[in-house]
Order: structure tokens, then C-alpha cells, then sequence
């Protein structure tokens, strides 16, 4: 009878997700014809078809006579699309850990959740299903979304057990994907684990050089950590270098809504492999970039995005050293060149863009003339790479010592932006401070979790 | 009447040990045999076991191998679009997600890629590091700036540029570890003469490798196999079994160039079939052990009931023996009597020689009675002898004397050569029956011979007689048989009592129990039997 009873409670607990996600296709879809019968009444030319590629500095006019610091920001963002018919069709491989630790209801959720993420594909998409625990099963062999129930029986038959060949798992997953790899289409593996990885390379570098391979094929690994015993940083590293998402799950309830978000992102992606190119000018000198991976090469900076969502916007801050220059003299500080596959148009596209520096002696025009949507970026960028060294001190037991280095970052973020942007200097200020407080706490574990979550995201831009 | 059973007790421990024997020894010698069997099925089994395992692993070889060959052809088509200037060759590398890292010689030897002018990006940097000992000329001058590795190639593992040999020739896998990672080069001579190497990334190789490699499908049960890197540890594995940490691998190979450091376990199998075997010859030898018992319990009843049978029989005619003696006696006494009664000089003619037949026929019975008896009392074991003084010669003479009218009848002349008179002690009674059988026996089967010869002697304790018949003799091969020993549980035990079978087992039982034998001599013509008895000097006892 308790049995009976708990299930009748775990149905109501599931139906209103599945009947909410019901709802907003039915929602999307109205939504959607409406803009299509619109589109096709008003006879209206569509949209630019075509990303936009901005660069701006955070400071445009600078202060003449001396060198100093400024922050260049290449943002990137996404058209909308009409059509959902036009959406590029999704290749996605589910990657589940079914190790001993997932056995109860984390592999229950698991499964409702993958089997929920079927129902956002549709004909067209390409789905297939792994676990691993010490070995690797393929469960579902990549195949077209029609053959939904058949897929959805399999999915149920994954029960827990064994120890955790993470590596394998992925790889595996990554092979599935590669059988249906298109330029076209959105490739990713989706891995959701709640542990470490023990057979096969398992430190955080190896799985962000697999990340990284990946994402140079075009399939992104998006990372989903659930409970408190997985490997954050490996996880991050995975999903950052492949340019996946990254999602910390403290609740195996809320694994259907991550995974909701997962597919309708991957169903909305519009563009793939951006690659960007900046080309400082002579005399400009490239210092670092925050968060991506890059390469600096002389005046050259290379970095890349796997895909780019409708409506998202990723970027790419630069810090650069700018000579010394006259008052009211202009300088043009670098180009920018964008070359990208345009997954609506089915064409690959570059783009060029360029941004100009100049020099005043008035430092009130300095402050006015500062974009505020720059320094509120860079402001979240230098925190987020003093946020990593500070977890890098606390992970070595340097707890007074990481407190320190966000007290003074935190300082530092007010001194040096607080006169461009004070809002958001401010609130990164009081974040940081809570940050410091934090460290200390028992549950550094949970912590830490949601910090790399945090730092992740804002490294890529995540959208949810 | 009453039938006492001590026959069947007296059989009993031999029979049970016998069957005892009979159930083991089928049972020991089957459990023996296939064990044996089981044990070299079990070799030949372990041995084919390990001989497929070996052909599975050496089938996991080859897949690995064709994925080297599959990256070959894909890093070899990469290669012919591989673009001639810097910065694109760095696109190059990024573009190429099996790449780490490349390098390309001019044919006349100088480095073309990582750029030896244009600055170097920190990873190029690191691979010159990683790659420094391919380049050892430089290492040796040891004047070069670090990451200004190689002006001119002097590569040791890989062959000089321009060394101009078919271009099919002049490609390979190099294989070198930097740090505890393994790294690996395919290098190839384009048409131009360029040396071209491209540095695999190591994590993707494997990640390709695991891809191409088996997952552990819904019939992979019953093993594991382990893919071992060159460090050691577990790259990679696949099927449900799930050994523990003690287990022991069946089978190991290594794998074949350029991955001649990593090796393959194969765990499970082969030990499980033959646990259900060992059972299976535990059943096995449970059926035949019962199988067998069942048949010596069956035997074991049958042999009781023949032996209760057959002890029955010899107590009846035991019984019946004894019956008839008396009448027998008293047919005798009277038959005697009434020869004494005939006038001496009656007419000869027809009633003396009727008492005759009467009184030799009744001793005939008699005689045939005794050995009955005596058979009897002798498997009870309570056959006795009763010595007293007399002379052996009286007793064969007597003995002779009564066999010459039915040895005359048959034509058999007697001689007696009498040289025992000496007073000794011994039974006559014995001594009677020995000599009614010997010459019973002659009466019966050498009467052909025409002739008896019977001598006595004696030498200090003992007393020889000699009783030679001239017949058709006895054959070697049943010179044995003769003597042998009634089978008791026979049912023809009362044809038997006739023939030689009693008569002359007896006459041996008796001889041996007055501390002789009789034996059995050759004689050409006929048969000799020697009756030796242990015959003390009397003395002066009377």
C-alpha cells in the first residue's frame, strides 16, 4: 500500500513537469505559426539572416600621455529564427553514469528525464543513448527520433550498478554522435554523472583536452553534475573546451527541468565553429584573454566558439596594453574578423569589424564616454579569473589566503571600474565579499559546485 | 523337517566381502577413469578455451590495428591539402581535431613547421620541448635557443629528409613517452620531398580508439576484456563479467606496433563450464556407485538365496543319507548272514551268486553313503579321525579283497605288492574309504586298462600306497580338476556325488587330515594315485 501510495505522489510530482512542457511546445508551436502567417501576410523581407559581430572597448576614449590597460569586448550575437521548421536537427547523444552511487532515485530521474528530452526532438533528429559504469553500453544506437517508444523502453531498462569509466562513457557517446557527425546539424553529447571517474584518464586536464578535440570535430559535451560527489572542475573542463553547457543539480528532481533547457538550446542553435580572429595594430599589445581559451600568437589573437544559440550573445574580453597617445588623436586598435556556418542559411559566413581608440585630456569624458555593457562584462570576467584562483588557494587548504585575494579583488574591482560602471563594480563587490565569508563554511563542497557552475557560465555565456 | 542353516553363515563374511569388492571396485574405477578423462577433457578444454581467447584477443589486435590504418588514410588525405604557409598550417593543426601538434621539413632539411622565424605560440613551444630528443644534433651542439630546436634535421627515429627511396617506403608510427603520457607521430615523405609529421592528441586517440573498440552489448556475459595502457593502468574495458580484485586474467597479448607497450587481459570464462562438469562427474559416478549397488544387492540376494538352496539340498540328502543306513546295515548283516546259512558245498549256481551281487551292490551303497556322510560332517567342519594300532596291509588286503569279484567282472586283473605291516597308529576306517574311492575310481574309469597295480610301503612316520590303474589315464590340463572341491551351492550336487568330483575330493580331504595328501602321478599307461599317510609307529601300546 505505501508503495502504491509513493508512486501515486511521484505521478503527481512528475505530470505537472510533462503537462508544463506539453503546454509550451503547444505554446511555441502557436506561437510560431503566428509569426509564420505574419511573416507571410506582411510580405516583409526576413530578418538579417546573419549574426552580429560587435567590438567595442570598454573605455573608447582614454586618457592621452601615458599607457595603460583597457578592456576589448568582441560580442557575438545570435539572429532570431522565424520558422521552427528551419531549426537546424539535433544529433545529441545521452550519456548517463549508472555507477553504483546513482542507484535509487537518481537513475529513476535520470531515466524520466531522458525519456522527457525525447519528446522536445522531433523527425529529423538523431538521438542515441549511453551508459557506462565500469564497462560502456551502447543502449540505443544512434537512430532517428521516430522510433520513440521503442527508444523510451530501452531507456527504462537502465538499472544502477558498478564503478565509473567516465572517459569511456564519453568517447563512446562521441563515436555515436560521429555516426550522424554533419556540419548542419548540432552535434552533442549530453553526460550527466554523479561521480568520479575511475577507469580511464580521469583528471579534469585529459577530459578538457578530450573536451577541446571534440568541440574542433563540431560536438559539444554538455556536462550535467548531480549531487554532491562528482568533479566540478572535470566537469567544466569537459563542457568548456567542447563549448558545451554546464549544469551543477544538487536535486535529482530537478534533472528534467536541466535537461528541458539542454535540448531547447541545442534546438535553438543557429550558428557553428566561430572562429575569431583579432588583429591587434602595431603597437597594440595583446595581454590576455578572460575566460576562453585562445591563442596569442605576436599581434594575432585566435579563439573559437562551437555554437552560438538565437538570441544569445557569447563574447570574448580582451585585455590589451595601449601606448601612450596625443590628446584628440584617434587610433584604430584593432580588426576583428568572425568566419562561422550559418545553420539556417546553410552557408559559412565572415564577417569583419574594427574598433578605434582616442585620446583626451578631459577625464570626465573618459568616464561619460565609457560603455557601460563592457565594463560590466570585463568587471565579471576579472572577477571570475580572481573567483578560480581563489578556489585554486582554497583547494589548497589557503583559506585565509583565497579570503584575502577576493577581499582585495574586491577592492580592486571598485577602484578600477567603480568610476565607468559603480552599479554593477558595486554588486560584484558585495558578491565577492559573500564569496570570501563563504569559503570558510562546511559546505565548501556545495560551494564550490555552484562557484564553478557560476564561473563556467559566465566564462561561455551559458543561457541557462 | 528341520533345516539347520549353518552352511549359509559360514558364506557369509566371504560373499559380503566379495561384494564389497564387486560394488567398489566398478565405482573406484569408473570415478578414476573419468576423472581422468574429465581431467584431460578438462586440458584439451582449457587449452581450446585459451587458444579461442588467444584468437579473440588477437581479433581485438587487428581492430586496433585497422583503426591505425583508418587514421593513416585520414591524417594522409589531411595532409595533401596541408597548405604551405605558416599561418595556415597552424589553422591547419587547429582545424584537425585527431592533431596535437605538426611538423613539416623542407626535403633539403631545414624546418618549415613549427616556424624557426615567426614567433612560436606557447604550444608549438611545448612541443618542441616534448620533441627534443628527435632532433639530437641540435641537442648535442646544445647551442640553440630553447624552442629554436633543428635548423637542419638530424632526426635518429625518423629518416632523414630527401633520402630518396620508393615514397611508400617512408612512412611510420613514432612512439615515445613524454612524461608518463604516450605520444605518437605518423610521419610520411610527400612527392615533394617534405617530411611531414603529425603528433596524434593523445586523448583522442584513445577516445577514437574506445570508439571503435566493443561495448559491453546485451550478450557480451561471461567475460572482460581490459585494454592495459603503457603505464599500466586500465584504459579501457568491456563485457559484463565482472572479475574481483584477486582474479587472476586467462589470457594476456600485446598488442602489435606502434602499440607494442599496451596489452589486452581477457578475465571469466572456462572456469565456470568446468565447475558444472566437475559436478556433472559427481552426478555421473552417483548413478553408476548406485547402479552397481543396486546390482550387488540383487547378486547379494540371489547368492543367499542359492546358498540357503543349496544348503537345504545337502542337508537333505545329509538326512537322507542317514536314513538309509540303517536299512542298508541291515540288509548287509542279513545278506551276509544268509551266504553263512548256505550250505558251503550248495550247488554253484544261482543263489550264491545272487547273494553276491546283493552283498557287493549294498557295500556299493554303502560306500556311496559314507562319502555322502563324510562330505557332510566335512563342510561342518566335524570330520575327526580315530587312530588306532593295527597294520596298513590288513586293510588293504581286506579293502582289495572285497573290490576283486567286481574288478574280476570287469576284466581288471589286481596285484598287491604289500609292504606296510608294520604295527602302526592310524584309521582304518579312513584308510578304508580312501582305498573304496581309488578303487572305485579305477572300477569306474581304467577297467579298460585290464590291470591294477597296488603297493604299499613305508618309510619312518609315514605309509605310501600306490594305486596304478592301466586305463585311458587322465589328461594334464585335468589333472587339477580332479581333485577339486565340490561347488558347493551347484544344484547338481546329488549327479555329482557319482562321479569323480566327490569321490576323489574326499579321498584327498581324508588323506590331508591323516596328515598326508593324495596326489595325482603320471603313468604311461593309466593313472598312478599316491596316498601318503602320516602313520606313527605304535610301539608298544598293546
Amino acid at each position: 500500500m505505501e508503495r502504491l501510495a509513493s508512486r501515486a505522489g511521484y505521478q503527481e510530482e512528475i505530470n505537472p513537469t510533462l503537462s508544463e512542457v506539453v503546454m509550451k511546445t503547444m505554446r511555441s508551436i502557436s506561437k510560431f505559426i503566428g509569426a509564420a502567417l505574419l511573416a507571410a501576410f506582411a510580405a516583409v523581407p526576413a530578418q538579417a539572416r546573419e549574426v552580429s559581430l560587435d567590438v567595442a572597448l570598454g573605455t573608447p576614449v582614454i586618457e592621452a600621455g601615458r599607457t595603460q590597460k583597457a578592456f576589448l569586448k568582441v560580442s557575438i550575437t545570435g539572429f532570431e529564427v522565424d520558422r521552427p521548421s528551419e531549426r537546424p536537427p539535433v544529433n545529441a547523444a545521452i550519456v548517463l553514469d549508472k555507477s553504483g552511487s546513482m542507484a535509487g532515485e537518481k537513475i529513476m530521474r535520470a531515466r524520466e528525464a531522458a525519456i522527457m528530452a525525447l519528446d522536445l526532438l522531433g523527425e529529423g533528429d538523431i538521438v542515441s543513448v549511453v551508459t557506462y559504469d565500469g564497462t560502456v553500453r551502447v543502449v540505443v544506437p544512434a537512430t532517428e527520433v521516430s522510433r520513440r517508444y521503442w527508444i523510451a523502453d530501452a531507456i527504462r531498462t537502465i538499472n544502477a550498478g558498478g564503478s565509473t569509466a567516465l572517459f569511456a562513457g564519453v568517447s563512446k557517446g562521441a563515436g555515436e554522435v560521429r555516426k550522424y557527425l554533419a556540419r548542419h546539424r548540432v552535434n552533442r553529447v549530453i553526460l550527466l554523472s554523479d561521480g568520479l571517474a575511475n577507469v580511464g584518464p580521469s583528471t579534469p586536464v585529459e577530459l578538457g583536452r578530450l573536451g577541446s578535440a571534440l568541440g574542433t570535430e563540431g560536438i559539444s559535451v554538455t556536462t550535467i553534475g548531480l549531487g554532491l560527489g562528482y568533479n566540478e572542475d572535470l566537469m567544466t573542463q569537459l563542457a568548456g573546451y567542447s563549448d558545451g553547457n554546464h549544469a551543477f543539480v544538487e536535486h535529482p528532481g530537478d534533472l528534467a527541468r536541466i535537461f528541458e533547457n539542454e535540448f531547447q538550446t541545442a534546438k535553438n542553435v543557429i550558428a557553428k565553429d566561430l572562429d575569431i580572429v583579432i588583429h591587434c595594430e602595431r603597437g597594440i599589445r595583446p595581454i590576455r584573454v578572460l575566460g576562453r581559451d585562445s591563442d596569442i600568437a605576436g599581434q594575432v589573437v585566435r579563439t573559437r566558439m562551437n555554437q552560438l544559440s538565437s538570441r544569445q550573445e557569447k563574447f570574448v574580453v580582451l585585455e590589451v596594453e595601449i601606448p601612450a597617445g596625443d590628446a584628440g588623436a584617434s587610433q584604430k586598435l584593432a580588426s576583428v574578423g568572425l568566419s562561422y556556418i550559418n545553420l539556417i542559411t546553410k552557408k559559412s559566413s565572415n564577417l569583419k569589424n574594427s574598433v578605434s581608440v582616442s585620446y583626451t585630456r578631459n577625464e570626465k569624458e573618459v568616464k561619460a564616454k565609457a560603455n557601460k555593457a563592457v565594463m560590466k562584462s570585463s568587471i565579471e570576467q576579472v572577477a571570475n579569473e580572481m573567483s578560480k584562483d581563489a578556489v585554486r588557494l582554497r583547494d589548497q587548504g589557503r583559506v585565509g589566503e583565497a579570503q584575502e585575494l577576493l577581499k582585495e579583488g574586491a577592492k580592486h574591482i571598485e577602484e578600477e571600474f567603480g568610476a565607468y560602471a559603480p552599479a554593477p563594480a558595486m554588486e560584484m563587490k558585495q558578491e565577492m565579499s559573500r564569496d570570501a565569508d563563504e569559503l570558510d563554511e562546511a559546505e565548501w563542497n556545495k560551494k564550490r559546485k555552484s562557484l564553478r557552475e557560476r564561473q563556467f557560465k559566465l566564462d561561455n555565456q551559458q543561457q541557462y | 523337517m528341520r533345516l539347520p542353516r549353518e552352511g549359509e553363515s559360514a558364506l557369509k563374511p566371504r560373499a559380503l566381502a566379495a561384494l564389497i569388492v564387486i560394488v567398489l571396485l566398478p565405482i573406484l574405477f569408473s570415478g578414476w577413469l573419468g576423472f581422468r578423462v574429465l581431467l584431460d577433457e578438462q586440458e584439451l578444454l582449457g587449452h581450446q578455451v585459451r587458444s579461442l581467447v588467444q584468437e579473440r584477443l588477437h581479433g581485438v589486435d587487428t581492430e586496433v590495428q585497422s583503426h591505425f590504418r583508418h587514421l593513416e588514410s585520414v591524417l594522409l588525405a589531411a595532409g595533401e591539402n596541408l597548405p604551405a604557409e605558416t599561418g595556415l598550417q597552424r589553422a591547419f593543426v587547429r582545424e584537425h581535431p585527431e592533431l596535437r601538434q605538426l611538423f613539416v621539413f623542407a626535403a633539403d632539411g631545414v624546418r618549415l613547421f613549427p616556424p624557426q622565424t615567426a614567433p612560436l605560440t606557447e604550444k608549438e613551444a611545448r612541443f618542441l620541448e616534448r620533441t627534443v630528443h628527435l632532433w639530437p644534433e641540435n641537442a648535442a651542439r646544445g647551442g640553440r635557443p630553447s624552442g629554436g630546436a633543428g635548423g637542419r634535421a638530424g632526426l635518429t627515429a625518423l629518416p632523414r629528409p630527401g633520402a630518396g627511396e620508393g615514397p611508400a617506403d617512408r612512412r611510420g608510427w613514432y612512439t615515445w613517452f613524454a612524461g608518463v603520457e604516450q605520444n605518437h607521430i605518423f610521419w610520411w615523405q610527400d612527392k615533394s620531398g617534405r617530411l611531414i609529421g603529425m603528433e596524434l592528441e593523445p586523448v583522442r586517440f584513445l577516445s577514437g580508439l574506445i570508439a571503435a573498440l566493443p561495448d559491453t552489448g546485451e550478450d557480451a556475459v561471461g567475460y572482460r576484456i581490459r585494454l592495459i595502457d603503457g603505464r599500466g593502468t586500465v584504459a579501457y574495458q568491456w563485457g559484463g563479467h565482472e572479475p574481483d580484485a584477486k582474479e587472476v586474467a586467462v589470457a594476456g597479448l600485446f598488442l602489435s606496433h606502434p602499440l607494442e607497450s599496451w596489452k589486452l587481459e581477457y578475465f571469466g570464462a572456462g572456469a565456470v563450464a568446468a565447475g558444472t562438469q566437475w559436478w556433472g562427474l559427481g552426478l555421473l559416478l552417483l548413478a553408476a556407485g548406485g547402479t552397481v549397488l543396486g546390482l550387488g544387492r540383487f547378486l547379494y540376494l540371489e547368492h543367499t538365496r542359492e546358498v540357503r538352496l543349496a544348503g537345504e539340498r545337502v542337508n537333505f540328502v545329509n538326512q537322507v543319507s542317514h536314513e538309509l543306513k540303517t536299512p542298508l546295515t541291515n540288509i548287509r548283516l542279513y545278506a551276509e548272514l544268509l551266504e553263512e546259512v548256505l550250505p558251503v558245498d550248495a550247488e554253484e549256481g544261482k543263489p550264491r551268486r545272487y547273494l553276491d551281487i546283493i552283498a557287493s551292490e549294498s557295500r556299493r551303497l554303502s560306500r556311496l553313503i559314507g562319502n555322502v556322510l563324510t562330505f557332510a560332517r566335512q563342510e561342518k567342519g566335524k570330520l575327526k579321525l580315530r587312530p588306532e594300532a593295527g597294520r596298513v596291509d590288513d586293510i588293504v588286503k581286506k579293502t582289495l579283497a572285497a573290490f576283486r569279484p567286481s574288478l574280476a567282472a570287469r576284466g581288471v586283473e589286481a596285484s598287491l605288492d604289500a609292504r606296510a605291516d608294520a604295527r602302526v597308529r592310524f584309521d582304518p576306517d579312513v584308510l578304508e574309504q580312501i582305498l573304496n574311492n581309488l578303487f572305485s575310481n579305477t572300477e569306474k574309469y581304467g577297467a579298460s586298462g585290464g590291470r591294477l597295480d597296488v603297493a604299499t610301503r613305508q618309510e619312518g612316520a609315514f605309509t605310501t600306497l600306490v594305486v596304478r590303474d592301466y586305463g585311458p589315464g587322465i589328461p594334464k590340463q585335468e589333472a587339477g580338476r580332479v581333485f577339486a572341491p565340490f561347488y558347493r551351492i551347484s544344484s547338481r550336487l546329488t549327479d555329482q556325488a557319482t562321479g569323480t568330483g566327490i569321490g576323489l575330493g574326499i579321498a584327498r580331504q581324508l588323506a590331508r587330515l591323516h596328515g598326508g595328501d593324495l596326489t595325482l602321478n603320471q603313468a604311461l599307461p593309466g593313472a598312478s594315485f599316491e596316498v601318503r599317510l602320516h602313520t606313527p609307529d605304535a610301539g608298544d601300546d598293546e
